[in-house]
């Protein structure tokens, strides 16, 4: 995978009861591209990401991150150089301690524990939790929580990283430093958010989700600077 | 204020998380003799137990954790083998023996029995834990061999735990922040409280597991670093055999009378 593109192919997804979560998604994200994905609630931003993972397969249609097309069969090889912060940070730490869960995934990646430390102490010191390892993850606030989950995927130091609304429950001072972090991130970015301000400091295209489909694709400057198109787009 | 379901989590965390400070392999392997030397004890001897009672006051001392914290931890399960052995005295009347003309029973006997022996058991067990974290007692398991899915699938199951106690106590707050302070709800209520509880526990662990995967989780937990085994495990190791076997085997009570009757 020597070009981090990431390539959607009229992408369909159903759930299990039917819903039909997307519905033709074609695009395609070259390497070192930042994208934030906008949309209203239940548009399928989440869902997208799922996929992108390989944590869903497309109903009909195929999703590539490389050269590699998604499927059961390359689903490690897609999750080691795709790194995914979940919408909710419950989901993402299960772990006694907040460094063993930052440490989870270079842990997995049967690196010597050594490196495993530096990643870890490295993950939380950039999200702003240095001296919080130890503690339990009831033990933080709800904005820390958030941070820590960020922190656990950083610390893969992935190729391709999605973020599902990242800046919910921070404050001013901890989306600054998240903003920061991601601007100096040399790899794709997928952002999924409504949080458009956030979206602008970071991306430099928009891709807007319609109940499944693509309804808008252009550079993000000329999305937030036309306040006739935002009314349209609903944001 | 605190439910009591969230005072249990938080001292279940707690006690995971004070875990880890001296994971050496051999505490496992000790637990488990100690726990084979409890259990072997025949049921109508529970006097043997008390010998066998030791160990958790000595190890716990020993590893600084404190015997009042293991005795407190430990207690909790006795109501529950009150109900498995209650029983043995409802159905076995033969003569054990006699304090001042007072019958024993048998049934009481085994009875007393298996309440000291679950306690025993739990405190060596907590012991373990309290050293250890959880965590470190699975990772400990796959150190010495245990099949690494069964391990992965206890630990997970054990995660389930807090899982929904957490969903639990989520619920029981909403739930009480709507009730207009009512302490108590109809019978169908908890029917339909409990019938949700399970739907989002396991809703909530797919989701985590899904997370758990995206970060290369392929069916084996990662292995925490573990001490090997050094001449001072070794020489722990050893030493804590030496006492569980006096302890099992010789009879102190023959000694201590023999020192008393000189
Ligand atoms: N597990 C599920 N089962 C059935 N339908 C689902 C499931 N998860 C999501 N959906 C449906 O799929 C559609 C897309 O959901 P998705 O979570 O991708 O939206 P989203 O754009 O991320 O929304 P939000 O901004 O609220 O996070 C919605 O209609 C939603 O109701
Ligand atoms: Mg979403």
């Amino acid at each position: 995978m020597s070009h981090h593109f990431v390539r959607y192919t009229d992408v369909h997804y159903r759930y299990n009861d039917g819903t039909e979560a997307l519905r033709g998604v074609s695009l395609e994200i070259k390497h070192g591209e930042r994208v934030a994905l906008l949309g209203l609630n239940g548009s399928g931003k989440s869902t997208l990401m799922l996929l992108t993972d390989a944590l869903f397969y497309p109903t009909s249609g195929e999703v590539n991150v490389g050269d590699v097309p998604v499927t059961e069969k390359t689903a490690s090889m897609i999750r080691r150089s795709v790194g995914f912060v979940f919408q909710d940070p419950e989901d993402m730490l299960f772990m006694p301690t907040i460094y063993d869960d930052v440490a989870f995934g270079p842990r997995n990646m049967q690196l010597p524990e050594e490196e495993v430390m530096r990643r870890a102490e490295n993950a939380l010191t950039l999200v702003g939790l240095k001296n919080m390892g130890e503690k339990a993850s009831y033990q933080l606030s709800g904005g820390q929580r958030r941070s820590a989950a960020i922190a656990s995927v950083l610390s893969m130091e992935p190729d391709i990283l999605l973020l599902d609304e990242p800046s919910a429950n921070l404050d001013g001072k901890a989306r600054k430093n998240l903003i920061e972090i991601l601007n100096k991130y040399e790899h794709t970015i997928i952002l999924a958010t409504h949080d458009l301000d956030l979206a602008a400091k970071i991306c430099h295209r928009a891709v807007v989700l319609e109940e499944g489909r693509v309804k808008l694709d252009s550079p993000i400057e000329s999305l937030i600077s036309n306040s006739e198109l935002l009314k349209e787009m609903s944001l | 204020m605190a439910s009591k379901i969230e005072k249990i989590y938080m001292a279940l965390i707690a006690m995971e998380k004070d875990g880890g400070t001296d994971v050496s392999p051999s505490i496992l392997v000790i637990t488990f003799l100690y726990l084979v030397a409890v259990l072997s004890v025949p049921l109508y001897a529970p006097q043997k137990l008390i010998w066998l009672a030791a160990y958790p006051i000595i190890a716990s001392e020993v590893y600084g954790i404190g015997y009042s914290r293991i005795l407190y931890r430990s207690l909790w399960i006795l109501p529950l083998l009150a109900i498995i052995g209650m029983f043995n005295p409802i159905l076995d009347h033969t003569e054990a023996f006699r304090i001042n003309g007072l019958l024993i029973s048998r049934g009481w006997v085994s009875f007393i029995s298996i309440l000291l022996r679950g306690v025993l058991a739990l405190q060596a067990v907590v012991i373990m834990v309290t050293l250890t974290g959880f965590l470190g007692v699975f990772n400990l398991m796959m150190r010495l061999g245990f099949p690494k899915v069964l391990c992965t699938q206890l630990l997970l199951t054990y995660r389930y735990l807090f899982v929904i106690m957490e969903e639990a106590i989520n619920m029981k707050r909403a739930r009480d922040s709507r009730g207009y302070g009512r302490k108590s709800y109809p019978l169908g209520m908890w029917g339909r409280f409990i019938g949700q509880l399970l739907i989002r526990s396991t809703q909530r662990s797919i989701r985590i597991h899904r997370a758990m995967k995206a970060r290369g989780f392929s069916g084996v937990f990662p292995l925490v670093s573990i001490k090997g085994w050094d001449k001072k495990a070794w020489i722990t190791f050893f030493g804590w055999i030496i006492v569980i076997v006096l302890l099992r085997f010789v009879d102190f009570s023959y000694y201590f009378k023999a020192l008393i009757r000189n």
